[in-house]
């Protein structure tokens, strides 16, 4: 968490915002101040050689975007289904940069306290990526390390 | 008083001053009785003072103190400045100039604690960080004004767009009142007065359309304007980076008077396009370079004056240093009038060095010789001197250029002089490229690593292989195999081949096609990608398409790293030439230059290529042409001005002209046969076939013998 954050957001009664989005029928979260939009994903460019992770880059708005591969990043196989996704644009990273991702779910309060430690069974590697687990009305969240996922 | 914000300001100053009081003193060296010349150096010395005063460093305010009491007495008696003030004067200048520098990496000033300013125990790093003066930039208070002029323009268009979108719910209002009415109309019993109704409907969607017209109307004129607003505004951004190049100008008439002594040399210095503007990166980065080239001209070059008198020369070697814009890109030329480079001399000087056998280099051109001067640790010296003849800096010179995106040209000839032109980019936001495909994406490599393109190359040259190319032995790579991708199913016959030179070695590339040349503006990336090797940044095109510009370097090393293990060695025979002198292209268009050597050279033609008019005339002079093929708009000579420069030369008289442009008006092919051109050929229009039936013709008969 950075303290930014505690500065900005003081605890609401609800909690803060997060972002939910889905990849495949797991849902994730980020927190909503790091967002900074989120577009419909359209040519995207591959880069040849690239690392696992890059899934190319997209043009937002004239400003070329590194996109990362959430799915790559959490170790998930990657979507059978083809569809494009969503890209969600980030902000207060020192280069444009955005995640890519199935689906958007919607915007939900978390209250700090309702925030559980990832399990332990996880691999190391995969815990690194969370700031902790926690439920919604739809079902459980998992909620990112934005700042960890991307400059993994 | 907290004098460490102006520190800053105070060095960019005092750099100013000390520049304005160097090149006085060089004038004054050469005129000494010039009372305006003393005057401006009293001026010069007297405000530094004060600036240096007012700020407490009383150690620079001290020598300026001195300096001005000095040409205070030689506005009386202009021999008080003899040849040991001079000396004492430029000494003093460099004590200035060091403190200065020493203020600009953040030392604070000793004196400005004696003189008894409360300096105070603050943080350390507050005024360090305040005080980094290199990153400020002067910009000169007409650039801002005509972007103060824009911002007024930019306020109306958004006022505008505000009364458009009232505009357009105001329609909305009005149809849907309509809408409103006729269903309610539906719902009636059919009378007459319904009927008459209808033709009141009709009225109000006339007068809805016509609304509707006239907004339309009015937002795309709107669109026009913004859009200039927009390249306007664009550029004028831009324009705030980019300084005279005379900043860097102007520390050579000093440099070029001590590096002329230290040899014993007599220089007559001339500068020119000093005003020319490049972008402050490219700025900071030439100057080591041009001192380099500057300090060879003068070791190297030019010969002592006894040696010139016997060569038949002014003991005076002439010196010049100029700077010219040719649309984006700026041509920074170093040119000495002394002795020339000895291509006997080079050929030596690389057997020694092991770069090349005796016998290959006998194959190399002059220019490839040349641009030997530039390798790491390459000198013709025997013996070396102070400054240069080690070897040492010149290879700075191709480095540099090489990283801001230009090329260096070397001409030279024995006893006449030498000349280098440093081709670089007016600002590193633009980049020149080639647009290529590869498995069906597009691609960019820049213009300035591509040393030719050759168009439907033998199936004999695969992947892995190295062929020779004009007594070169270069390694063929697939470009899909250098970055990991599957191979294009199109890898048959008629490849194209680009051959891409980089600071180690030259490298052939396959791709599957060369699309054009555009300038595009270039994006560094980075996070993830910042660190990918093989690509050197991103551009978007005019259609939002992300292009990847690859970093040719890296590439080439990939080649050279597989090398042992998969290159194998096959000897190309040498392309058949028919009988002839030869064909020039001019023409400044990497791709379109290509384009025509590809055809005629595959006819059995030898085909050279000059960028522009200017050196076009310089290698038509030097021997027999068959044939020249030009462009029209070029930077330097035109194609129309070359060709009215040959009907001028009796001896180029009669050599035929095609010219081929973009340009097909009436009027431009009239200009073109009014200076002489026995043919003109729309760019993109004709067929191959064409232009080499026109060639042959020409050749076969020369220019009275065939009528266009």
């Amino acid at each position: 968490m950075t303290p930014d954050e505690t500065a900005a957001e003081p605890a609401k009664p609800e909690g803060d915002p997060y972002l939910g989005f889905f990849l495949g029928d797991e849902m994730y979260g980020l927190p909503l101040h790091r967002l900074r939009e989120v577009c419909r994903l359209e040519h995207l460019r591959r880069v040849p050689g690239a690392a696992a992770h890059v899934a190319g880059l997209v043009n937002v708005r004239g400003e070329i975007m590194c996109a990362i591969d959430a799915r790559a990043i959490l170790g998930l196989a990657p979507s059978l289904s083809g569809e494009v996704g969503y890209l969600i644009a980030l902000r207060d990273f020192d280069y444009p940069v955005g995640l890519v991702v199935d689906s958007i779910a919607d915007i939900f309060p978390i209250d700090p306290s309702a925030i559980d430690a990832p399990p332990s069974a996880w691999p190391a590697e995969r815990i690194a990526c969370f700031v902790g687990m926690s439920s919604v009305r739809t079902g459980p969240i998992g909620l990112l390390d934005i700042d960890r996922v991307v400059k993994r | 008083m907290d004098t460490s914000a102006f520190t800053g300001k105070f060095v960019e100053e005092a750099r100013d001053r000390l520049k304005s009081l160097g090149n006085a003193l060089v004038r004054l060296e050469a005129q000494p009785q010039s009372a305006e010349v003393i005057a401006e150096i009293f001026r010069e010395a007297h405000s530094l003072k004060g600036s240096a005063q007012m700020l407490g460093f009383l150690d620079i305010s001290h020598i300026a103190h001195q300096l001005e009491d000095l040409f205070v007495a030689a506005k009386r008696d202009v021999r008080v400045i003899d040849g040991r003030a001079f000396d004492l004067v430029f000494r003093s200048l460099d004590l200035i100039a060091a403190r200065v520098e020493e203020l600009a990496r953040g030392k604070a000033a000793p004196e400005a604690a004696k003189a008894g300013a409360p300096a105070g125990q603050k943080p350390a790093q507050a005024p360090r960080r305040r005080a980094a003066p290199g990153q400020s930039l002067r910009v000169a208070v007409e650039k801002l004004d005509s972007l103060t002029h824009l911002a007024p323009e930019m306020v109306i268009q958004s006022l505008k767009a505000t009364e458009r979108h009232h505009e357009l719910r105001r329609v909305e209002l009005s149809i849907a009142r309509l809408r409103d009415r006729v269903r309610e109309a539906r719902l009636a019993p059919p009378t007459r007065s319904r009927i008459a109704e209808l033709g009141e409907y009709a009225d109000v969607l006339d007068s809805i359309t016509r609304r509707m017209r006239s907004l339309v109307t009015n937002v795309s004129d709107d669109q026009a304007r913004l859009t200039l607003i927009t390249e306007e505004l664009r550029q004028h951004v831009i324009d705030l980076t980019m300084l005279p190049v005379g900043t860097v100008f102007d520390t050579f008439p000093r440099a070029v008077r001590d590096l002329s002594r230290s040899f014993d040399k007599e220089v007559e210095l001339t500068m020119t396009g000093r005003e020319t503007e490049l972008e402050k990166r490219v700025i900071e980065k030439i100057a080591d370079p041009l001192v380099h080239l500057v300090r060879n001209a003068i070791d190297h070059g030019l010969e002592s004056p006894g040696d010139r008198k016997r060569a038949g020369k002014p003991p005076a070697g002439a010196l010049l240093i100029a700077a010219e814009q040719h649309g984006n890109r700026c041509h920074i030329t170093v040119r000495d009038d002394g002795r020339g480079i000895d291509p006997k001399a080079l050929r030596a000087a690389a057997v020694r060095k092991g770069i090349a056998a005796a016998a290959e280099l006998e194959q190399w051109t002059n220019e490839r010789l040349f641009n030997l001067i530039f390798e790491p640790g390459f000198s013709t010296r025997t013996e070396t001197t102070d400054v240069s003849g080690r070897g040492v800096g010149m290879d700075v010179v191709r480095v540099t250029v090489d990283t801001l995106g230009g090329t260096v040209r070397v001409q030279s000839e024995l006893g006449r002089g030498t000349t280098v032109v440093l081709d670089l980019p007016l600002s590193l936001a633009l980049l020149r490229v080639v647009l290529i495909e590869v498995s069906g994406e597009i691609t960019a490599i820049p213009t300035a690593a591509i040393r030719r393109i050759l168009n439907g190359t033998p199936e004999t040259m695969k992947h892995g292989q190295v062929v020779e190319i004009e007594g070169e032995s270069i390694p063929i790579a697939a470009l899909t195999a250098l970055l990991g991708q599957p191979a294009s199913g199109a890898a048959s016959a008629g490849q194209t081949v680009l051959i891409i030179e980089t600071r180690e070695g030259r490298l052939g590339v396959m791709v599957d096609a060369v699309i054009e040349e555009q300038e595009l503006v270039f994006q560094e990336l980075r996070g993830p990608l910042g660190d990918q090797l093989t690509i050197a940044g991103a551009a978007l095109l005019g259609n939002g398409e992300i292009v990847p510009i690859l970093d040719m370097q890296a590439l080439y090393q990939r080649v050279v790293q597989s090398a042992g293990t998969e290159m194998a060695i096959t000897t190309q025979a040498p392309p058949v030439t028919r009988q002839s002198s030869g064909v020039l292209v001019v023409e400044d268009s990497l791709v379109a230059a290509e384009m025509h050597r590809g055809i005629l050279s595959g006819a059995g033609y030898h085909v050279e290529i000059a960028q522009d008019g200017v050196e076009a005339l310089e290698l038509l002079r030097r021997r027999d042409w068959d044939l020249v093929i030009t462009d029209v708009d070029m930077p330097n000579m035109n194609g129309v001005e070359l060709t009215v420069h040959l009907r001028a030369d009796p001896r180029l008289r009669r050599l035929p002209v095609i010219i081929v442009s973009s340009r097909d008006s009436g009027d431009n092919r009239r200009s073109g046969f009014d200076a002489g051109a026995d043919a003109y050929l729309a760019k993109g229009e004709f067929d191959q076939n064409e232009i080499l039936e026109l060639v042959r013709k020409f050749i076969a008969h020369g220019r009275e013998g065939v009528t266009p």
